[in-house]
């Protein structure tokens, strides 16, 4: 699938190239976090936050569920090695990359345009680079990871994609700044 | 709005990201339970001005059911706590007791 784009006061765009996989399991286990830092190089991310190295990121879901997203030519292996690592404990696996879609924003007013249509504390004290937070855009659910100050990934169900896709191109309207 | 702190996930949750469950410390009452045991189980639910426990869950967010000991007359929260737990931990009542003394919610004071 093509990677649409808009540009508005920022800069929004599908990110299509990333697989992404659901490990469910007790992610205060010192094994399960072991396991997964040897088969992904990334440290493990603490509650809210998000842990990326060489393209791998790891964002802490829930106190069960872990979000693993690689760019797709690393997939495969990584998958083959995660499963391994994983072997004989208590967790549940998944490919969820057809089930999610992923969307960039950039530019400097990122936050401003998050602050539109989810209902979450923006401001960089409470929400700094590195956070990750589940939560809803306008009438869906989702989750934003805030990578750089002028750099936000949003994730969503691949089912509203198109609903997302729009609903922050309309927040990014030229014309449409707050700029408080 | 009410704003909750969800115990799992650390987060503040608006309302319009919870789900809200109704009554918390209910004890269940199955087969075998006298009718009026089972009556009380499925409908007897205490609706009082004021201090009340109850059940949300994070429902935008991390998806855990969590409790809150709110006043439902003035939205002001007292604590919320997580769910493995029979009855609200002690220092939800003491922050209670602070607020309000000499509150009695059902068989807790
Ligand atoms: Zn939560």
């Amino acid at each position: 699938m093509s990677d649409r784009e808009f540009q508005g006061y920022v800069h929004v765009r599908q990110d299509s190239g990333q697989c992404m996989f659901t490990l469910r399991a007790n992610l205060a286990s010192t094994k399960i976090k072991a396991a997964v830092k040897s088969a992904t190089g990334v440290a493990f991310p603490n509650r809210g936050l998000c842990e990326v190295s060489e393209g791998c990121t790891l964002a802490w879901m829930s106190p069960d569920e872990l979000l693993i997203m690689v760019p797709t030519a690393q997939a495969q292996k990584l998958l083959t090695g995660l499963e391994a690592a994983l072997e004989g404990l208590h967790v549940l696996l998944e490919d969820v990359s057809d089930a999610r879609a992923k969307f960039i924003l950039s530019g400097a007013h990122v936050r401003e345009v998050l602050g539109k249509l989810a209902p979450m504390d923006c401001h960089p004290a409470q929400f700094p680079v590195g956070s990750f937070n589940r939560t809803r855009f306008a009438q869906v659910a989702g989750a934003v990871f805030m990578e750089q100050e002028d750099l936000i990934s949003i994730i969503c169900f691949r089912s509203v994609q198109d609903y997302v896709f729009t609903l922050f191109c309309d927040a990014v309207a030229p014309g449409s700044e707050v700029l408080l | 709005m009410l704003i909750l702190n969800c115990p799992y996930c650390g987060r503040e949750k608006d309302e319009t990201e919870l789900a809200a469950g109704g009554e918390a410390h209910l004890k269940r009452f199955g087969p075998g339970s006298s009718d009026q045991d089972f009556e009380g189980y499925l409908f007897d639910r205490a609706n009082p001005k004021g201090l009340h426990f109850e059940r949300w869950r994070c429902a935008a967010g991390c998806g855990k059911w969590f409790h809150a000991a709110r006043c439902t007359a003035t939205l002001e929260v007292f604590g919320t706590y997580k769910a493995q737990t029979l009855e609200p931990p002690k220092t939800i009542r003491d922050a209670i007791t602070a607020k309000r003394p000499g509150w009695s919610w059902r068989n807790f004071s």
